[in-house]
């Protein structure tokens, strides 16, 4: 027994019986409070969730897996406030790793992979998810993501989501922030934010079957590259969904995907593209479709794509307004400049 | 008096006649075959070809030439797109398309490209030759069979928010070639190495590679690589093939097919540092047998398929391990593994 459980309640003592380096077992309740680390692979688990981790809470999985005996229940739910969760996977699962409760969890280099629909969500707010990794979730279910991020304040640093049947990473949550996450080969889109005022920096989307990143909300995208998005042939680098104003794309960097390098699609208005980069996109660099207007795009870079360097299909372009970019051609050439 | 009057006439007349001549120059249309420079500024007003001219084009400095936007257009993937020669040449805001190699950076070097475009060409996209250039914000975008940097003999480049995307090689490939630097570059979607080193003294900060083979490959000594990331290869996504003293702090291998981070036989007194090892289909780090001095230490090695931590030699040879986290290894945890 730890000592420092001492003077707490007797139910609190039963739930944190097991001290550090006890084995944890399928079906256990770990916290509030006290400290594990896993000695061995938990599971196959018929219970639901596998594992139960109330905050405050440390557990460390000490690079051990959960692993569920079906696919309809969730490997590690964790709740209460404040658990540290960390070096620990979840697969075979419906929902690898749950993260709910209060929230302001930290959770740090776990993996869930091969889980029936998502890797990761976040239902709370206020956790912190780093060095973490979803790859392979989602299969067969068409709702998959690597990371799903539905509760507010959530920050995500320095995690991978590959090869997970749909997006890679999506943000619903509002006041998010996401910084040097990589998004890779997934099945869908990279990075998609549809949480209002998130700011998405300095990420990595290349290779995905869909467009690199999505918005369709009041977000800021910084520093961000999307590269080599493929899809059917037509991936964008950077796309705008729906109407989002006050949306800001800032010195991101899209090259080489096959659709557009920047574009919004005829319900968004009143987007920012500043300082951005566009280059070799098998589409245009930057694309404003016949619908989208009140967007300012000045001082990006566009040269060497499949069609215009920039266009606009409003007539006169609309209330588009575009000045100080640099490129070789545009579409009309008359108010894009 | 009246001579001297006259005599300053003439000179600003003849200031004038070259400030004419200067001002013609930048706003001369840039045409197949041109030969640009050693001197003067130029502008390009359109595209520039479909060229029959091999190079289509050829940049001499010093000079320096703004393709405002437009690309370099070769009639045969047989033929060079740009060959920049002498010294000092500046070149920015153009491409190049429809080539073979698409630009060729050659003479005497410290060419400065700044937001140069090599697309749909057959061979590599930027040849460096010689030494002290520097590129920036420049990327290769599809290519038949070559690499997207390739440098040859050539030392002291820097390189910087570059990306290679979709080459048929490799994405930089350093072939003897020491002391550049690459910083802000990455190198997707290709079957070949995102990184292939062959020389010494090179410096990598913030770079990645994703969807390739093989991550990183390092022949050569003391070369750095630091927050460098390898993601989803089909192969190692770290190979250290041979060499002493190369550096690896603050990196990242994640979803290998085969080993994380591998040290072989003949690579000695490598630093392992700071590195998050996850999810390799083999091992997380493994250390051949044969390979010696290393220090490997502070890493986190989970989620690997086969050993998180492995250690070919003798009770670990002369590698020191030290303050790593990981689950699974060989020897033991609490030998020489720690």
């Amino acid at each position: 027994m730890n000592a420092w459980i001492g003077g707490i309640g007797t139910t609190v003592l039963l739930l944190t019986a097991a001290p550090a380096g006890a084995q944890i077992n399928c079906g256990d309740t770990l916290g509030p409070g006290g400290s594990f680390a896993a000695t061995a692979n938990i599971g196959p688990c018929v219970q639901n969730p596998a594992v139960r981790i109330v905050g405050g809470v440390t557990v460390d999985f000490a690079g051990y897996e959960v692993l569920c005996d079906s696919d309809a229940n969730d490997g590690i739910l964790i709740e209460g406030k404040s658990a540290k969760v960390s070096n620990g996977s979840a697969k075979g699962c419906d929902v690898g790793v749950r993260v709910a409760g209060e929230g302001k969890h930290k959770v740090n280099a776990m993996s869930a992979e091969g889980n029936k629909s998502f890797g990761f969500v976040l239902d709370s707010g206020g956790n912190k998810l780093t060095y973490s990794l979803a790859i392979e979730n989602g299969f067969d279910t068409g709702i998959g993501d690597g990371f799903d991020v539905n509760g507010d304040k959530n920050r995500l640093a320095h995690n991978w989501g590959i090869a997970n049947d749909q997006d890679g990473f999506e943000l619903d949550g509002e006041k998010c922030k996401f910084s040097e996450n990589v998004a890779v080969l997934n099945g869908n889109v990279g990075i998609r934010s549809d949480g209002n005022k998130g700011k998405v920096t300095k990420c990595l989307a290349a290779d995905n079957d869909a467009d690199g990143y999505v918005a369709s909300s009041n977000s800021a995208f910084t520093k961000n590259v999307a590269t080599s998005n493929i899809g059917s042939g037509n991936a964008n680098g950077f796309l705008l969904l729906s109407s989002a104003p006050g949306v800001k794309i800032t010195k991101n960097v899209s090259a080489g995907n096959t659709g557009d390098g920047f574009g919004t699609f005829f319900t968004s208005d009143g987007a920012k593209f500043t300082k951005n980069q566009a280059f070799a996109n098998g589409g245009s660099g930057i694309e404003i479709p016949d619908g989208s207007t009140e967007n300012t795009i000045k001082s990006n870079v566009a040269i060497g794509h499949g069609s215009a360097d920039l266009a606009d299909m409003n007539l006169d372009c609309d209330n588009n307004v575009w000045s100080k970019n640099l490129f070789g051609s545009a579409d009309p050439d008359t108010c894009i400049e | 008096m009246r001579i001297g009057l006259l005599a300053r006439l003439a000179h600003s007349a003849s200031l004038l006649a070259i400030m004419l001549a200067s001002a013609s120059a930048v706003q001369a249309q840039i045409a197949c075959g041109d030969t640009l420079g050693p001197g003067g500024k130029f502008v390009a007003s359109a595209d520039i070809g479909p060229c029959p001219d091999d190079p289509a084009l050829t940049i001499v400095g010093s000079v320096k030439v703004d393709f405002a936007g437009h690309e370099v257009i070769c009639d045969s993937t047989a033929k060079v797109g740009i060959a920049i020669s002498g010294k000092g040449a500046k070149v920015e805001n153009g491409g190049v398309v429809s080539c073979g190699n698409a630009i060729t950076v050659g003479g005497e070097g410290k060419h400065k490209l700044t937001r140069m475009v090599a697309r749909a060409i057959a061979v590599h996209g930027f040849t460096i030759t010689s030494d002290g250039n520097k590129l920036k914000e420049c990327v290769v975008a599809v290519s038949g069979a070559g690499d997207g940097f390739r440098l040859t003999g050539a030392n002291k480049n820097a390189i910087a928010d570059s990306h290679a995307s979709r080459v048929g090689m490799n994405g930089v490939n350093l072939l003897q070639a020491d002391g550049n630097k690459f910083k802000g570059v990455t190198s997707s979607s290709h079957d070949g190495i995102g990184f292939a080193i062959d020389g010494e003294n090179n410096k990598f900060t913030d770079c990645s590679a994703t969807a390739v083979h093989i991550g990183v490959r390092v022949a050569g000594d003391a070369n750095l690589f630091k927050d460098v990331s390898a993601a989803s290869c089909g192969d190692t996504c770290f190979e250290i093939l041979d060499g002493i003293g190369n550096k690896l702090t603050s990196c990242a291998s994640v979803a290998s097919d085969s080993d994380g981070i591998v040290l072989r036989a003949g690579a000695s007194e490598t630093t392992v540092n700071k590195c998050h090892v996850i999810r390799s289909a083999s091992s997380g780090i493994l250390i051949e047998d044969g390979s010696s001095g290393s220090l490997v230490s502070k890493n986190v090695l989970f989620h690997n398929d086969g050993l998180d931590a492995e250690d070919a030699n003798a009770a670990c040879g002369t590698t020191t391990w030290k303050s790593n986290s990981f689950g699974t290894s060989s020897p033991a945890a609490g030998g020489c593994i720690q």
